[in-house]
Formats: structure tokens, sequence, C-alpha cells
């Protein structure tokens, strides 16, 4: 009981001062949703099509038409239209290898295949480079596609016509653009029936797997929460240093309270400050976020408990550690950024190479990312927090063992 | 038989090189105050601190009403308040709050809790400043909720460490008036101080203690008749003490000389009788007494018969 009063003062005294909820909850709140524009980018799927610029100047034209359609529906193609005022700085982006090329369509383009003088496409690429190959790879593909068809086309009404049938010259005209579409489009029926080579891109993931799950909350949220909850150890860590400068803790110990529930006293209202602040963010987090940290209630109600003895038996630590308040504000803020830094808090450390996070994974920051993390990114079930729990609990009883070992040395120096 | 209020035996305590307290052996009775008299530096506080159960002895024992403070801790804290040296409340808190915590903290609840804050802050003249923060307080009125804080459980024994320094005298009559109600009200009091008439006028009993060691130790006039019949003469000279100090502790009926910023003190059997003499020795070296001041034996007097030292630093 009395333990529970001992915390409540600590409490009373740690929220009187009202500057405190700003850095308990509006800070925390506001870096998290800055955090979260910041790594917007990284969890939008990259583009790797082939940008291929499109300049027609043979607007309406029949076979034109066909073209783009082909080109279009090539997956790997990024066709882009490109304005008349535009083609200079296309050709600068192909230049500058932003694109693969430009194809330009002459005026006339269609109406000129149906005569003896066809006209040319022009493709302006880099011939040098792999984006040239590939883009004049992709152009010849769709480009035989439509002459194929033609040829198809002519050859047929050159048959019908031999077998007899009445057809005039303008006739044969008038047919010709009819067979060689519907030539055109069993092109492309034969390629998606027939035998088909199927290429995997083995750097290609699929949908489910999108960086951070396709939110960056659920990087910058528990990233935050993580950060944010070492630095309540400024001021959970201060009143104890408090304490023992205006010598209440040396008159707590002249009372019948025992040494031990004086310890616990102090946790407590450590643990209560951790806590709360990690329940208010994971509410915000779910709520206006959609970081699905209610996915496995147990499994992060869990993490959190673990996180926050870890954090107040580290606090308990520092304010035994430290002689006056500068240096557990010192402490508390170094060992914010270090663990926030090398945890994991501020950027995935999937991302940042298996030294780095081997390193990071000897903060409590990690394994306390990796409980959240396991749950509302790669959508584990409650098993996968077992390991990160036990661990921050393990730093938890290391780091109370040792402060409460010095704390009664400390109350007697003083 | 009546166990002791509070025992203390052969008590030492050591920090480092340092033997702070030297085997020290007292006994305070139920109902008493009992001075602990003595210089800064002497060991009162860590005396103290021992017996309130904040630091471990080197060696020796302590009991409260028969329980030992090492054995069986919270039993023995239990009947104790302890007014600590420095002032140890929450700044932050207001007085009320501060008390109020105190009280939770000796395990008092609810209505029994309420009544007796309201209780204590009539006592200790602050009803009116109750919910002001201790900060904002002048040191009297912060030894008075220090004070306060102590009384929470109405412990049977009081142990102050000197809680009239630094504070106005109007605080100061406070909160010796305060001692004497609580002592009436049937609590033991243990008082340290190095203001010989606050011992005097509290004290049932007192004990001299100096560098560690109690020299001395007994009611009020069982110490005074420790310096016999002596009178103490102080004198004030025009020159430096050393010039007469070693002529007149030749005189025959001086048993002490010591000076003090320029004024010599003289223990005299017979000041009648010896008073011409020390002005022989003083002419005899050319120096003038400016005044004289002729004493009747006090605790200050005991102090320097027995250490050779002034109480007062
Ligand atoms: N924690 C400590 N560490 C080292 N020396 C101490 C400590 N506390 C007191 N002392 C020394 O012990 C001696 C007695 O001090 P103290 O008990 O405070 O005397 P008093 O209360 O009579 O003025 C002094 O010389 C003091 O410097
Ligand atoms: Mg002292």
């Amino acid at each position: 009981m009395r333990i529970l009063e001992l915390a409540l003062k600590d409490l009373q005294q740690i929220l009187r001062d009202k500057r405190q909820l700003i850095f308990l909850v509006l800070m925390p709140v506001g870096f998290t949703l800055f955090m979260g524009i910041a790594f917007k980018g990284v969890v939008q799927k990259p583009d790797h099509r082939l940008p291929l610029g499109w300049y027609n100047q043979d607007v309406n034209g029949r076979f034109t038409e066909m073209l783009r359609s082909a080109l279009s529906a090539n997956p790997d193609l990024n066709l882009y239209t490109v304005k008349p005022n535009e083609l200079a700085k296309a050709r600068q982006n192909v230049a500058n290898k932003y694109t693969g090329g430009v194809l330009v369509i002459p005026p006339g383009f269609s109406d000129s295949l149906l005569g003896s003088q066809p006209l040319q496409i022009e493709l302006i690429a880099d011939e040098y480079t792999n984006l040239g190959q590939s883009a004049y790879q992709y152009t010849r593909a769709a480009v035989t596609r439509l002459f194929g068809s033609l040829e198809i086309a002519r050859l047929s009404t050159e048959a019908l016509a031999q077998s007899g049938a009445a057809l005039s010259e303008s006739e044969k005209t008038a047919l010709l653009p009819e067979v060689a579409a519907e030539a055109f489009l069993k092109w492309e029926q034969i390629g998606s029936s027939g035998v088909e080579i199927r290429l995997e891109n083995a750097t290609n993931l699929p949908e489910e797997a999108l960086p951070l799950g396709g939110n960056p909350y659920n990087q910058t949220s528990p990233g935050i929460l993580v950060q944010f909850t070492i630095f309540g150890l400024i001021s959970s860590s201060a009143i104890l240093v408090e304490e023992r400068k205006t010598r209440t803790l040396q008159r707590l110990f002249t009372t019948s309270m025992p040494a031990g529930s004086i310890v616990l006293g102090h946790l407590l209202a450590n643990f209560a400050v951790a806590f709360g602040q990690q329940l208010l963010l994971v509410v915000f987090g779910q709520l206006f976020l959609q970081v699905n940290y209610l996915r496995e209630p147990a499994a992060i109600l869990l993490v959190m408990i673990a996180l926050s003895l870890c954090v107040s038996s580290l606090g308990l630590l520092i304010s035994v550690l430290a002689r006056n308040e500068s240096q557990s504000l010192l402490a508390s803020l170094i060992l914010m950024f270090v663990i926030s830094a090398l945890g994991g808090a501020w950027f995935p450390l999937e991302t940042s190479g298996k030294a780095f996070a081997a390193v990071g994974h000897l903060t409590p920051g990690a394994w306390a990312m990796d409980g959240f993390q396991n749950i509302i990114i790669r959508g584990q079930g409650f098993a996968s927090v077992l390991i990160p729990a036990a661990v921050l609990l393990g730093y938890a009883l290391v780091f109370f063992f040792i402060g409460s070992m010095r704390f009664r040395a400390n109350v007697n120096a003083g | 038989m009546t166990l002791p209020a509070i025992q203390v035996t052969q008590l030492e305590k050591a920090f480092g090189a340092l033997q702070a307290v030297k085997g020290i052996t007292f006994e305070v009775a139920p109902g008493e105050i009992f001075s602990l008299l003595g210089p800064n530096g002497a060991g009162k506080s860590t005396t103290i601190s021992i017996i309130s159960g904040l630091l471990a002895p080197t060696a020796g024992e302590v009991a409260i009403f028969g329980r030992s403070i090492l054995r069986e801790p919270n039993a023995a804290k239990a009947m104790l308040g302890v007014v600590p040296q420095d002032i140890a409340l929450y700044p932050d808190l207001s007085a009320r709050e501060n008390l109020v915590f105190w009280g939770k903290m000796y395990g008092l609840r609810g209505a029994e809790l309420k009544h007796r804050v309201d209780e204590i802050l009539a006592v200790i003249g602050l009803t009116d400043r109750q919910k002001d923060r201790v900060s904002t307080f002048s040191g009297g009125m912060k030894r008075r909720v220090n004070i306060g804080a102590a009384l929470m459980h109405r412990p049977s024994v009081v142990i102050m460490d000197e809680p009239t320094v630094g504070i106005d005298p109007q605080s100061r009559r406070h909160i010796l008036d305060n001692v004497k109600d609580l002592n009436r009200q049937g609590m033991t009091v243990l008082y340290t101080t190095h203001y010989m008439e606050e011992a005097a006028e509290l004290s049932h009993h007192i004990a001299i203690m100096d560098e560690g060691v109690i020299v001395a130790c007994g009611t009020h006039d069982e110490l005074i008749r420790l310096v016999g019949e002596q009178t103490r003469i102080d004198l004030r000279l025009n020159a430096e003490a050393e010039k007469v100090m070693a002529g007149m502790s030749a005189v025959k009926g001086v048993s002490k000389v010591t000076s003090l910023d320029g004024t010599v003190t003289v223990l005299v059997d017979d000041s009648n009788r010896v008073l011409p003499r020390l002005f022989e020795v003083a002419a005899q070296v050319s120096v003038r007494i400016l005044s004289v001041d002729i004493q009747e034996p006090n605790l200050e007097t005991v102090f320097l018969h027995l250490t050779g030292r002034a109480l007062r630093d």
C-alpha cells in the first residue's frame, strides 16, 4: 500500500509540471507524424519499367493507334506522351538516361503504309546504352507485329482475289486495314494462349511484402514510441536524484517502510510513466495511423510491459549512479539517442546491413522494435514476441539488480 | 523494570580512516528529554543516523524500547520519529501535502490521517499557510514542517538533530516550546544541539560529546558540579592574549586559561582572591585589561573544563 502511495507522490511531482505533457505526449505525436512523411517514399513500390516517349505527329492514324496500343500493353514499358513543345526536353532526357528513348511518328504515317513508300518511324535513343538497346528491342517487337499483320493482310486479300472473288482495287484497299487489324489482334491472342515464356523477376517482391507493410507509420509509430519512452527517463530519474538531494530519501529510510518497498515504489512510478506514455501512443497509432497494434493485443501488451520494466529499471540505475540532476539528464539523453539510433527506432534495421543490425540488437531498443514489428508488419503471432520480451525483461533484471544494490549504499553515502 | 527508550551500547562508526564515533554508551529513559551537546563535528549527527537506522554502525548496538535497530529495524523504526538536521521535505509540494505524504509513509490512512494533519498544522502554527509550497517558506517555517512530519504517527520517541540551527528567534522559541509540550504529553525526546542554553533549558539529562566521545553525562546540575566551585572570568585585553596566558596559568587558584578572539577566559576557584593577581600579571607585561566579566559556572564552563576548548566554533 505504501509502495503505491510513494509511486503516486512521484507521479504527482512528475505531472505537476505541465511542460512534461509536451514531452510525454505532444512531442512524440508530432515526431511520429513528421517522420511518417519522411518514410512515405520508402513504402511506395519502385517503378522498374522503361520509360519511352511517344511523340505522335500522325493524329488519328489507324496503324499508329495499333502501334501505340501494342507498346502500352507491354508491362515492361512506361509509354508516356511527349507533347510537340516537349521534344527538345525529351531528347535531353534521353541524353541524361532518364528515359529509354523517344519514338517519333511522322505525319501521315498510317496512310503511307497502304502505299508503296511507307514512311519511317524514328527512335531517338542512345544505342550504346542498355536503355537504348531495350528501347530499340521493345519498339522493334511492336513494329514487327504491325508490319507483319499488314503483310498478312496484303497476302490474304491477294489470295482472296486469286481465288476468284471479284474485288475491285478500291475494295481491296478498303479491306486491307480491316484484315490487318484482325491479324494484329490474333497475334496478341497467340501470345497469351500458346507457348509462353514467363520471366520471373528475382528482385520483385510479392504485393504483401511492400516495405514496412505499406504504411510508413509501421516504422515511425513504434520507433518514436520507443524513443520517447526512453526520453521519459529524464523526468523519472530526476525524481529520485532530487529525492536524494532534498534528503527526503534518507527520511524515507527512517520510517518503518522496508528498503525494498522504497525501491519498488519509485520503480512503480517510473513504470507507470513509461507504460502510460506507450499506451497513449499505441492508441494514437491504432486509431489515426492505421498501425495495427490490436491485431495481437496480448502480444503488444507483453512487449509494452517488458519495455516499460526495462526502461523504468534503467531509470532507477541512472538515478542511482548520477550524482546530480545534470548528470541524470545527460545520461538519459545520451541513452535515448544511442538506443533509438542503434535500435532501429529511426530507420528499420533491415535496411542498414547485417553488422549494424547485430550491434543494434545489443540495445533493448532493437528488441522492442522487433517485438512491435513482428506483429504490425510481419504479421506473426503471439509466439514471435516471446524472445524480444524475454530479452527486454533480462535487461530489466540486470538494471534493477545493479540499481537496487547501489541504491542502499547511495543513501548512506549521501 | 522498565526498558530504556533508547539504549546505546559501545557504539562506533568509522568513515574510512576517520573515527567519527568512538565507542559511546548512554541510555535515554522513557519520558525524558535527553540532549547530546557538542560542537560541530563532535559526531552527534552520525550517532543520530545510526540510532534512526539510516547508517550501519562499525560496532556496537542500539535498541529502541528493547528492539534492536539492526536486527528488527522496522519494529524499532515504527516507534521513532526522526527530525533530520537538514530540511527533508518536498519543496514543490505544499505543507499539507508534505504532512499527508509522510503520514502515509508512517502508515496513517483516511480520516485519522486528515485529523492528524490538522492537529500537527496547529501544533507547528502553520494552519493558515498549509496550502503554500514549502519552497516559499522561511527557514524557520520549513524547520517547523520538518518537525511536524516526524510527529505524524505519534511516535513514542522523537529524535531531533539540531532543529534550531540558522533560524529566527521567534521560530526558535516556537520549536523549543513544542519540544517541551511534546515531552509533557509523554514523548521521549533525544535532542542534539551545540547551543548550551537549549540543552540547559530543555533537558533532564545531557551528554556532552566531543570528537566522537561522550566526555560527561548527567543532569544539568551534576555536570555543573564537575567544575566544582569554579567561576569563569572573561578578560578583554589591549594586547595579544599570549602575552599573559603563561603568567596567569601560574597564579594559585587558576585551573585553566584559554583564549578566543582576544578574550582570555580563566577558570578560578575564588574570584575575589584571584582577580587582583590577574591584574598584577597583566601589569607586569604592560598589558591593560579593558573589561572583566565574571560568570557563574554553566555548561560552557563545563565543556571548557573538560576539553580545554570553547564549545562554540
Ligand atoms: N558520510 C560521511 N563520510 C565521511 N565523513 C563523515 C560523514 N558524515 C560525517 N563525517 C565526519 O564525521 C565527523 C562527525 O560528523 P557529524 O556526526 O556530522 O558531527 P556533528 O553532527 O556533531 O556536527 C565529522 O568529522 C564529519 O566530517
Ligand atoms: Mg550534525
